[in-house]
Order: C-alpha cells, then sequence, then structure tokens
C-alpha cells in the first residue's frame, strides 16, 4: 500500500442508532452520525455528555452497540487495532504522548501501530506539515509542554496515515495562540492528506471557525447547529 | 528461598494449634501397662518420621526415609517381627524446626516410636519432647551435642558429633602429615562453635596452630571469599564441617582460586553425600579426607547393599545410613520380648559391640549414661564419583585417649 | 589490600551473574509491568531440559542448548497464555501473585522429576585455567559469563533502543492502553516478551550451572541478591541491573573478606535501604516524567 492510496479510498463513516456508556451508566442513547470522506465534523457539548465516549466507541477502546457501524464500507470491528488496520487514528484527550520516549519514537510507534509501508516518507510528510516539531524529535515526550505534546500526539495520529482522523479535547488546557496554530496545521493536514476529520472540543467557537459542520450532543445524541447562532448554542448547553 | 519460608510458614500455626488439639485429646491413653503399648497392636507397629522433604535440603534427605521404608517393607513381606507388621508413616517438615515439632505433636498419640531424619536443627527442636512423653528416637542423623549429651531417655543415635569428629579429623591430619595451622569453614548445622573450639583445641593440644574460622550459612552462592581469605592465609590444613553441595562448592572454590591447602582437607559426615560426589571438582580428590559413620563403598553382602542394588542409592551414604538404622531399629524390636517403649530403650542400652548392619555400620554400644552408639570411625576419601574408606580411627569422647588409626586394608 | 582487590574483583564475577538473571526481570518488567518472581524457577527449567536432552537423549551439549533455548521460548509463550493473560483487569499486583504461585508449582515438579540425585554437576561450557588479576583467579566460565553479559546487554539495549519490536514494547510498558489504541498488537508482544525472558533466564541457567550445580532450587539463592541489585540499580534500566548486581557483588564479598559473612548480607541490605531513602529510583532508574 503507498501513502496515498489508503487516504484516497472511500472513507465514508456511517453509525446509526449506537449506545454505548461506562458500566450501567449510559451516555449514548441511539446516536446517529455520518462523516463524508474529506469532510472536517466538529463536536460540541458540555462535559460529560458523551463527545470521548462517542470516540472511544468507534475505535473499539469501550464495549457498545449499535444497529450499523461503518467505515469505508465495512463494519468497525470492536478492536482499537482493528480500527487503526481500518483507517482510523485516534488522539485521545490529554494527549496520552509516550513520556518517557522521544518525539522521533513517538512518531515511529505511530507508524508501527498503522503498519505504514513506506514510514520514512510518510513521517516526512508528516513533519513537514508541523515544522515547530522538527526541533523537538530528540527530546523525551514526557518533558514538552502542554501545546507541544498536543502537537506530537496529533502527528503520531498523522503518521499512522488515517482516513479518519479523531482528535479528543485538542484545546483543552492550552493558551489561545497554542490552539490557534495547532488547529490550523490539524486541519489543513488533514485536507492535504485527504483525511476527514471528527474533532470533538468543548470549544465551540474553534470548531465553528475550522470545521466543515458542527454538531452538538445532547441526551445522548447528536443535533446539528450552526455555531454562529450563539441562542442555539446556550440552550443546548445550559 | 524467601518466599518458600514465608508460604510454608503461613500454615504452620494452623497445623500447630490443630496438632496441639490432637495431643491434647490423646495424651490421656498412653498409661496403659503390658504389651498395650501406644503404637502396638497385635498385627501392627507404627513408626514415624519428620523428614526434609521439601526446600533445598529435601534432596539429599529423603534418601534416608525411603531406604528405611525399602527396609521395613522387605521386613514385612518376610513376615514382618513376632507376626507383627510395620507401618510407616513421614511427614514433611522443610528443615524446620516448628514444623517438625508439630509433626511430632501429629504422631505423639498412636506412634510406637520416631524414626531419625535429617537435620541437626529438626532434631534439636523435638528431642526434649519425644523424651519427656517417652517417645523412643531412634538414630536421628544429627550432629549437636545437646541432643545425646547428656544421654537423654530415649534419645539414641549412632553418629557421630560434630565437634567430637572435627577434633577426630584433626588428630587423623596431624598422624597422617605431620602438624601444622589449620583454618575451619563451619555450616552453621545446628550448634556450631562447638565444632570449631575443638578442632582449635585438638591442633593447640598436637602442637599445631589455628589460623582462623569462617562461618557460612547453608546455599552460600558464592565461596569465593573464603577461598581467598585461606588463599592468604596458608593453612596446612583446612577443617571443614559443611552439608554436601555447600562442601563441593567450597571445595570447587578452592581449586579455582588455587587456594587448596599444602596438606589436607578435611570434613565431617555432614560432607559425606551424594550430592558432594555428583558436584566436587576431582582435582582436589587426593587431599580430601571425610569422616564417615559408615563404611564406603558398603560391604558387598550387607543386607542394605543387596536391598539398595541397581538403584542410585546403594552408592548414597544417606541412603545406606537410613537402611542401616532401619535395621538397627528392627533388630531392637525383634531383641525386646515384651514390646514397650521403655523395654525397646532397656535392650538398646544393653548393646555392646553390636554388629546391627555388618558391612556397613562399625560395632554399636550403648550404656545409659552413653547414647552414641558409635565406636570408631571410618575415613573415607572421594574417588571419581565414588567414596572409599581408607582408614579406620577409634572414637569417642576423650579423643586424648584413643589409640592410633588403622589403614583400611 | 591484595585481599581486599581480589574480593572485589571475585565480587565482579559473581554480580555478572546476578546481573544477568536480573536482565530477565528488568526486561519484563519494562515491557508489562510485571515483576516476575518465576524467573529463577523458569531458568531452572530451562537448566533442566538442556541436562535432560543430554542424559536422556543422549545429545553434546551444543544441541542440548539449543533445544532448551527453543523449549524455554514456547514456555514462556505457554506461561503468557494460561497464567498472565486470563483476567488482565485483575491488575499487577494480582499477576505478580500468580508469578509467584507459579514459581512454587514450578519448584515441585522440578523436586518431583529430578529431586532425587541433585543437584549434578554440569558441563562447564569453556575449560581452561582462567586468568589471574592480583591474587584472585577469573575462571574460564567467569570470563564466558562477562562476555555473554556484555553481549545480552547490548543487544537488549540495541533491541529496545532501535528496533520496532522493542520501541513497542516500551510503549505497552508505559501505557498499555495507549499503545492499544495505536493498534499495537497488546497479546503477540507480551508473549513475545515472555518468551525472550524465558530465553534469556536459561541462558543464564546453563552458565551458573558449572559454578552452582543444577538443582530444583539453584537460583533461589541467588535471586534474593539479583532482586537486591536489580532494585539497587533501578528497576526499569538494563546497564541499572548489571551495575546493581556488581556493586551488591563487591560490596557483599568485600566485607565478608574485610569482617565477617554475616556481615556481607548485612552491609548489602543497609546499602539497599540507604539507596531506596535517597534515590527511590534506584541508581539509574529515571524518575516517572509523565507532566500531568
Amino acid at each position: 500500500m503507498t501513502a496515498g492510496s489508503r487516504a484516497a479510498a472511500s472513507a465514508a463513516l456511517r453509525i446509526s442508532n449506537l449506545r454505548a456508556g461506562y458500566g450501567k451508566a449510559r451516555v449514548l442513547h441511539g446516536l446517529d452520525l455520518a462523516v463524508e470522506p474529506g469532510e472536517m465534523v466538529g463536536v460540541a457539548g458540555p462535559n460529560g455528555v458523551g463527545k470521548s465516549t462517542l470516540l472511544k466507541a468507534i475505535s473499539g477502546l469501550m464495549p457498545r452497540m449499535a444497529d450499523r457501524m461503518e467505515f469505508g464500507g465495512a463494519p468497525l470491528k470492536q478492536s482499537p487495532v482493528d480500527a487503526v488496520v481500518q483507517g482510523i487514528a485516534h488522539v485521545p484527550e490529554g494527549r496520552r504522548v509516550l513520556a518517557d520516549l522521544t518525539v522521533e519514537e513517538n512518531l515511529r510507534i505511530g507508524g508501527i501501530g498503522g503498519r505504514v509501508q513506506d514510514f520514512a516518507s510518510v513521517r516526512q510528510g508528516v513533519v513537514d506539515r508541523f515544522p515547530s516539531i522538527v526541533p523537538l524529535l530528540h527530546r523525551k515526550a514526557g518533558l514538552l509542554s502542554g501545546g507541544q505534546q498536543q502537537l506530537v500526539a496529533i502527528a503520531r495520529g498523522l503518521v499512522a496515515q488515517p482516513r479518519l482522523l479523531m482528535v479528543d479535547e485538542l484545546s483543552l488546557g492550552l493558551s489561545p495562540t497554542a490552539v490557534a496554530s495547532i488547529s490550523a496545521a490539524t486541519v489543513s493536514s488533514c485536507r492535504e492528506l485527504g483525511a476527514s476529520l471528527l474533532w470533538v472540543d468543548q470549544n465551540l467557537a474553534i470548531l465553528g471557525k475550522h470545521c466543515d459542520r458542527v454538531i452538538l450532543l445532547r441526551d445522548g445524541v447528536a443535533v446539528d447547529i450552526d455555531p454562529r447562532d450563539t441562542g442555539a448554542t446556550n440552550s443546548a448547553y445550559f | 528461598m524467601q518466599t518458600s519460608g514465608v508460604r510454608t510458614r503461613r500454615w504452620v500455626p494452623v497445623v500447630a494449634a490443630l496438632a496441639l488439639l490432637i495431643g491434647a485429646c490423646g495424651s490421656g491413653g498412653d498409661s496403659a501397662g503390658g504389651s498395650a503399648e501406644v503404637g502396638v497392636s497385635a498385627d501392627t507397629i507404627r513408626l514415624a518420621a519428620s523428614q526434609t522433604l521439601s526446600g533445598p535440603g529435601a534432596a539429599s534427605c529423603a534418601p534416608s526415609t525411603d531406604a528405611a521404608k525399602l527396609w521395613f517393607d522387605k521386613v514385612n513381606t518376610d513376615g514382618g517381627i513376632a507376626g507383627r507388621k510395620i507401618d510407616f508413616e513421614v511427614l514433611d517438615d522443610g528443615y524446620d524446626p516448628a514444623r517438625a515439632l508439630a509433626n511430632v505433636r501429629t504422631f505423639e498419640k498412636d506412634k510406637f516410636a520416631m524414626v531419625g531424619a535429617c537435620g541437626s536443627a529438626t532434631a534439636a527442636a523435638i528431642y526434649k519432647t519425644l523424651s519427656q512423653k517417652g517417645i523412643p528416637f531412634l538414630f536421628p542423623t544429627n550432629g549437636v551435642s545437646e541432643v545425646v549429651k547428656p544421654a537423654s531417655p530415649g534419645i539414641f543415635q549412632v553418629l557421630p558429633l560434630y565437634e567430637d569428629q572435627t577434633a577426630s579429623m584433626v588428630r587423623y591430619g596431624f598422624e597422617k602429615s605431620g602438624k601444622g595451622s589449620i583454618f575451619v569453614v563451619v555450616n552453621p548445622l545446628g550448634a556450631y562453635q562447638s565444632a570449631i573450639d575443638s578442632a582449635k583445641k585438638q591442633a593447640t593440644d598436637l602442637g599445631g596452630t589455628f589460623t582462623n574460622s569462617a562461618v557460612a550459612t547453608l546455599g552460600t552462592t558464592d565461596y569465593t571469599p573464603i577461598a581467598l581469605q585461606i588463599k592468604q592465609a596458608k593453612p596446612d590444613y583446612v577443617v571443614m564441617s559443611m552439608g554436601g553441595s555447600d562442601s563441593a562448592k567450597f571445595v570447587n572454590a578452592l581449586v579455582d582460586q588455587n587456594a587448596v591447602p599444602a596438606k589436607a582437607i578435611l570434613g565431617t559426615t555432614a560432607s559425606v553425600a551424594g550430592s558432594f560426589l555428583s558436584s566436587y571438582n576431582p582435582g582436589a580428590a587426593s587431599k580430601i579426607f571425610f569422616g564417615s559413620a559408615i563404611q564406603l563403598p558398603a560391604g558387598k553382602d550387607a543386607d542394605c547393599t543387596k536391598l539398595l542394588a541397581g538403584t542410585p542409592a546403594v552408592d548414597d551414604p544417606i541412603a545406606l545410613t537410613g537402611c542401616a538404622s532401619a535395621r538397627a531399629i528392627t533388630t531392637a524390636i525383634t531383641e525386646t520380648k515384651d514390646l514397650t517403649r521403655a523395654n525397646l530403650m532397656k535392650t538398646i542400652e544393653g548393646w555392646q559391640k553390636k554388629e546391627v548392619a555388618p558391612g556397613i555400620l562399625a560395632e554399636l554400644s550403648f550404656s545409659s549414661t552413653d547414647h552414641i552408639g558409635i565406636s570408631s570411625l571410618f575415613i573415607v576419601q572421594p574417588q571419581g564419583r565414588a567414596f572409599r574408606t581408607i582408614a579406620t580411627c577409634p572414637y569417642g569422647e576423650d579423643v586424648q585417649s584413643q589409640g592410633a588409626c588403622t589403614a583400611a586394608a | 589490600m591484595g585481599l581486599l582487590l581480589s574480593a572485589g574483583i571475585s565480587g565482579i564475577a559473581v554480580g555478572l551473574l546476578y546481573g544477568m538473571i536480573g536482565f530477565a526481570i528488568v526486561m519484563l518488567y519494562k515491557s508489562t509491568g510485571v515483576a516476575n518472581f518465576a524467573q529463577g524457577t523458569l531458568a531452572t527449567l530451562g537448566g533442566f531440559v538442556c541436562w535432560a536432552s543430554m542424559t536422556d537423549l543422549g545429545l553434546p551439549l551444543w544441541a542440548a542448548i539449543v533445544v532448551a533455548l527453543v523449549a524455554s521460548a514456547v514456555l514462556g509463550v505457554a506461561v503468557y497464555f494460561v497464567v498472565i493473560r486470563p483476567r488482565p483487569s485483575a491488575g499487577n499486583l494480582n499477576i505478580t501473585v500468580r508469578t509467584l504461585g507459579l514459581s512454587l508449582l514450578l519448584l515441585a515438579v522440578m523436586e518431583w522429576r529430578w529431586g532425587a540425585g541433585a543437584p549434578y554437576r554440569f558441563p562447564a561450557i569453556v575449560e581452561g585455567t582462567g586468568v589471574q588479576v592480583a591474587d584472585f583467579v577469573v575462571p574460564a566460565q567467569s570470563l564466558l559469563i562477562a562476555a555473554v553479559a556484555a553481549a545480552i546487554m547490548g543487544t537488549l539495549w540495541a533491541l529496545f533502543r532501535y528496533s520496532n519490536v522493542g520501541l513497542s514494547f516500551r510503549a505497552m510498558a508505559e501505557q498499555p492502553d495507549t499503545a492499544r489504541l495505536l493498534g499495537l498488537p497488546a497479546t503477540r508482544l507480551s508473549a513475545a516478551t515472555w518468551a525472550i525472558s524465558a530465553v534469556l533466564g536459561t541462558v543464564v541457567a546453563i552458565l551458573l550451572a558449572p559454578s552452582s550445580f543444577l538443582a530444583p532450587s539453584t537460583m533461589e539463592s541467588y535471586l534474593l541478591f539479583t532482586f537486591t541489585g536489580i532494585v539497587l540499580g533501578g528497576l526499569t534500566s538494563l546497564p541499572g541491573a548489571l551495575l546493581g548486581s556488581v556493586i551488591v557483588g563487591v560490596v557483599s564479598n568485600v566485607t565478608i573478606v574485610a569482617l565477617s559473612l554475616e556481615a556481607g548480607v548485612l552491609v548489602v541490605f543497609a546499602l539497599l535501604l540507604v539507596v531506596m531513602l535517597l534515590r527511590p529510583q534506584g541508581l539509574l532508574g529515571r524518575p516517572e516524567s509523565v507532566r500531568l
């Protein structure tokens, strides 16, 4: 498989009637969601509404039930390893960089996990899009700032050559400047690599600025909103 | 080591508590006189042993009770003793004195006598209880003096004490190769200071000198430091009282470090074990002399040699000792007319220059004040993978008054 | 002075042995977070497989070693699937206790099969007079041990540092969930770790057996010093395992010569206590560098 072939393939995500949660505390109650190939989708909603749960359910990290769960025309298996192989990269909440590994090694792990054939060129392509990562390559990831770690986590997701990148709480705990630059780099990278983006964040404004479409999670189901319509947004949050 | 210790001790209190309960229930039943002795019925004599069947000592200890069992089985097959069959039960004590004591409490209600097994430390833990209850403890593999000196009622052994052996071996070495300096190395096999002291006293009494001593725990991983100390001290003799594998490790360290003493390495019965033969470096064999309670190789016509023939046990000194001891026990039982514990003790105390296992054990002599039966010590030397007896030395509590050793034919 | 120097050098020789046992434990701990208490008995079992291949099957030493190494790799994988993998949610303490149970089980099996007649004298892989350093003669086998220790350490270091597999081991060790999320095959990697550590253990057993003899409990007296050495050196550091173990060997042997045998053990544990108080991560261990 070459660098481009995976991204070029049709990669629509189709989910209907998804139910998931922690133990008996169900968080998602029959959620429907579709992400078209190349589409940038933002998911907003207050804390605890099930945004992270949605991403974990898609990548198979937690048990779930659904009438339909397909990616690129194939059913999604309940296994994170299979999800990566099918082309879904998940950048988890809190970045979760591998602290004892260098940045370079973090990127390599992304490539190993994604079964990337031509790692050197894929890595170079990603590093070129995140030039600020270059001076950090040989530092331990655990010693970086929060913004730098977020960058590493996203780059690590991208070297797996995903057809869908899922980012959980990109803006959490970061300065507005850092959020702005990382968001821009992420979205433009996805567009250039032909990957779609499913981006979960509490920061509705940043989602609205970068995404093609924003949906709001409320009571465990998804509602399409116009992020510029503050009235609708406020009623969703409160 | 650490882990197994923790594991085993966890249930020891439970066993001990159970044993106490059982003991309390059973202690009322041993007062009946005549032939209605505890552990003796019309058709059975119940014997028992507490043996090291687990842990590091198990491999070298277990053959003694295994061989004893073979002997008892043979006696039973031949019709038993006066119509009675021998029932022999062995419980594991893991060389743990507390477990040995718990085993005794289990046995005391229905066993006639305890058969000796491995271990000075375990023997020292149980002999008082056995003696107080009047239960005979026949021929423990013990080298510690408090168990048999002064004589406790019912406690008899055939093996020589370590402290007497180290003195005897120093005397043998000086007699053979001339007086000189000694360096003593011991494992703490029960009380050990007396073994060092008596070697020191013997050496200085005979005009030699004492250089130094070292105490190493059983299972020491590296004997090199002691070998280096010896290399620097340059003694004429190394005197050791150590377990079988430890003896081999120590001797090998001496060889590796070119620290083998000028005249001889002298050891006690503790070294005379299959575990030494299987693992020592034969390069030092010509300088090694060990005291042994049994003749090696055992006489071809001896009952135990025939019984163990064809098994590895026939070359294992500990198995031979176990079989010979069992043979001594059945001899004593056969010679006791009215079979009670008290009468059995009288029978053994009456033995003078008694041949109980010719070809293996030397003659045994006991009295009411002397419960160590052995009268001479065999001197053996390793040759390849076997020991060979090269001399016989008189053995007794007073080493000074003994005559000279005689070379074996 | 000459005596102390010789004792020090002899301590290095025995310390290398402790360190080699430590490698396998550290490597498994690094990759799975489990302190494997069965390492000693697994290694001894490997030694016995080698022994049995020579005595029962009549193979030459080199062939027996190959058989033992292959068998221990298989055994390592089997242990992972049968003992370690079921119910992973039970936590590392539970799994550590399982290794303790496994150790006792294997010990019992070896006592049953090979207990009688043990210890066995195991053939040395190299013969020779060795090399004299100060008053201490370094036996040929010790030179071999030093060479193998260096080779193993170099290989493991390169494995963890440069190879994809080694990198995956480290990722798994640090964050098992994240490693899975990134698509690393957790099960296969864990099984491989167990295979490698079992093979390492067998290498050590085969090197150790000529001097310590082969008996079911051979490794147990070494393990105490090994654990002391690797905790001293930092539980996650391979060079630390070697350094800590060599320190344990040198300190104990010098103390034994200068004072007494009991003092040797005492000083080693006192040293461990002091290091743990002053530098809890061990000499070469790294403090957790996760930013919260």
